[in-house]
């Protein structure tokens, strides 16, 4: 546990000594900024709105603006971590310093979720600003909110991690986080596209979207919770796996 | 504290290290020499817990490698080639960091880095960012991290590698000191750094071992020959014939002709004593009328049997004038020679035995004061500097 957070500090402390960071901070901000701006422009215009949806819940997955920064940014965050590790060989003083491969790719996780929540602390300004001008404001909406947006980079970091353990190319790991994230959403929004009843029901567990639909109504599903959660244990444990794996192939 | 039995290694279909066995005792410095690719960073990388073997055992101050990876791990320190470190850290941070993953306890922790970088000499340099040092540095760096934690046990794999000459004396300096309370195993394929402070040596070539002794023993076993070289005036029929009505003669070869009617020759005997071979040359020359200019007892150093070890079988060892194929090993010999004032003369030696490079041992051959093969040469290669 003491190496988890002692690899967690470093690996943030070098995220924060990367240029990478900032411009992917001051991006994030600028999107998610002019997202809130829209939405707040448009719940204006259109009073029939604010009757079904707040602005807030709007901006919590009610468009894809939401959706298309995270699947951005994950890949972003979690790329270098592992591969960088096998790319410049220092993975061979980690993994020969008494620390088990667990711990590592724990740390690495942590330090990557730890960014990925501070990118969006920001946001909580969008929720102080709504609370002062709205009438008023449900609480348990937003803070189910929030948990689905952790929910989300839960899962999406932990995939990240898993690709960036599979590759000595950070580049290389980012592409193919790209691939499993957007298949993923992709496929989620066959819950709307297919007919099928059957393939309908699996896909309505991975659609992101639906899971967000509800978490900003205030419903919390335990199912949903299940998924994110018991879907990045089974990333990290595999992407445990590979680093351990790549020493017997190395 | 160090013992390895029957290790075999395979990659795929490649194999790396075939049955390798040997030890390392406690407050011993080995030396694990072989070329390049010979399977010494593997075997070390198995040693750290790094890459597990595909048979054998090895138990590392007392700990299995495979099956208590972590207790092993906690009493090494580890210095692995190339020194991976993160570029943008700075040299304090990083060795903090080390040293907490390591689980120096917190009291100890800053004396422990002082420590270490007072050790390696890297203080002045402690704010610095590790991607802007220099190698010398970098690698010091490295070291100072493998003595964090106080381990029993140094693993350095080619620590000396990228310095330059003062650096290399400095670093083999320090490893005689850290030899002093640590169990070191070092690899390297630079012979005179090993016969400067290793107490034995390990010798790999293809994966298998091929020697293990002290520098001395190798050399003492290495070969039975004596071999001379002479410098002589005469013509070639006059001076070959005289040399071989000698006592214990085995064959002649010129190995030079730095000027007309002189001649270097490589002169081999068998089953006689150095200076008994070295007078009967004198009384020939006296006897049959030609000039003696140079004579040295040519002393078997480290590099030899390096050479002798790890060179192809091909390369009969009276072979002829053909110039030997170098083994890396001897690509690496300039450190060594420097100290060496016989380079000049050594330059004109167009040819030799394969098995006798063409360093040739002290100066002071010139005055028939050759010295024998019993004494290590490194001593007075220090002496030298």
């Amino acid at each position: 546990m003491r190496q988890i957070a002692v690899i967690a500090r470093r690996e943030l402390a070098s995220i924060f000594l990367s240029p990478i960071a900032y411009v992917v901070l001051v991006c994030f901000l600028l999107l998610n900024g002019i997202s809130f701006w829209l939405i707040v422009t448009f719940v204006t215009n259109e009073p029939a709105m604010q009757m079904q949806s707040s602005p807030l819940q709007a901006f919590f997955g009610g468009t894809l603006l939401y959706y298309l920064p995270i699947l951005a940014v994950c890949p972003l965050i979690t790329m270098r971590t592992l591969a960088e590790e096998h790319r410049s060989g220092t993975i061979e003083t980690l993994m020969t310093a008494p620390v088990r491969d667990f711990e590592v790719v724990l740390g690495k996780y942590a330090a990557a979720l730890i960014f990925y929540i501070f990118l969006w602390l920001p946001t909580l300004l969008y929720v102080v600003l709504v609370a002062r001008n709205a009438t008023s404001l449900d609480w348990g909406p937003v803070a189910s909110a929030y948990l689905g947006t952790l929910l989300i980079g839960v899962l999406y970091v932990s995939i990240g991690i898993l690709m960036s353990a599979m590759s000595k190319n950070q580049i290389i790991a980012c592409i193919l986080t790209y691939v499993v994230l957007g298949g993923l959403f992709f496929l989620g929004l066959g819950e709307y596209v297919l007919s099928d009843e059957w393939w309908k029901n699996v896909w309505s567990h991975v659609n992101l979207w639906s899971h967000m639909e509800e978490l900003s109504k205030g419903i919390v599903d335990t199912r949903r919770v299940v998924y994110y959660l018991s879907g990045a244990v089974a990333a990290l444990y595999t992407a445990t796996r590979v680093v351990e794996a790549r020493r017997w192939r190395a | 504290m160090i013992e390895v039995t029957h290790i075999t290694k395979r990659f795929l279909d490649r194999e790396v290290l075939k049955d390798i066995t040997f030890r390392v005792d406690r407050g011993e410095i080995v030396g694990f020499l072989g070329p390049n690719g010979a399977g010494k960073t593997t075997t070390l990388r198995i040693l750290t817990g790094y890459l597990p073997a595909t048979s054998g055992r090895a138990t590392v101050a007392g700990h299995d490698v495979f099956e208590d990876s972590l207790a092993v791990r906690r009493s090494i320190g580890y210095l692995p080639e190339n020194v991976p470190m993160y570029p943008e850290m700075r040299v304090n941070e990083f060795l903090r960091f080390r040293s907490n993953l390591k689980g120096v306890p917190k009291s100890e922790r800053a004396k422990g880095i002082d420590r270490a970088m007072e050790q390696v000499q890297i203080g002045d340099v402690r704010t610095r960012i590790i991607g802007q040092l220099s190698k010398g540095y970098r690698q010091r760096v490295g070291l100072a991290d493998a003595l964090l934690g106080k381990p029993q046990i140094l693993i350095l794999d080619e620590p000396t590698v990228g310095l330059d000459p003062n650096q290399i004396r400095q670093t083999r300096q320090l490893i005689r000191d850290l030899g002093k309370d640590h169990t070191i195993l070092l690899s390297t394929h630079i012979l005179p750094e090993v016969e400067a402070v290793a107490t034995r040596v390990v010798i790999v070539h293809h994966g298998r071992l091929v020697g293990e002794g002290r520098p001395d023993e190798l050399k003492a076993g290495a070969r039975s020959s004596l071999l001379l070289n002479v410098e002589a005036r005469g013509s070639r029929e006059l001076v070959d014939r005289s040399l071989g009505g000698l006592p214990g003669f085995s064959s002649t070869k010129v190995t030079s002709e730095p000027a007309a009617d002189v001649l270097g020759l490589a002169v081999t005997f068998e089953g006689i004593e150095s200076g008994v071979a070295r007078e009967g040359v004198f009384a020939a020359a006296v006897k049959d009328g030609w000039v003696l200019r140079g004579l040295e007892a040519k002393t078997v150093s480290l590099e030899d049997v390096f050479a002798d070890l790890t060179t192809e079988e091909k390369e009969a060892p009276t072979g002829e004038e053909a110039p030997p194929t170098a083994p890396p090993g001897r690509k690496a010999a300039p450190s060594g020679e420097e100290a060496n004032p016989t380079a000049p003369r050594s330059t004109a030696v167009s040819g030799g035995e394969s098995t006798s490079p063409q360093r040739t041992s002290e100066p002071s051959a010139d005055e028939g004061g050759a010295r024998g093969g019993g004494e290590a040469p490194p001593a007075s290669k220090e002496e030298g500097k």
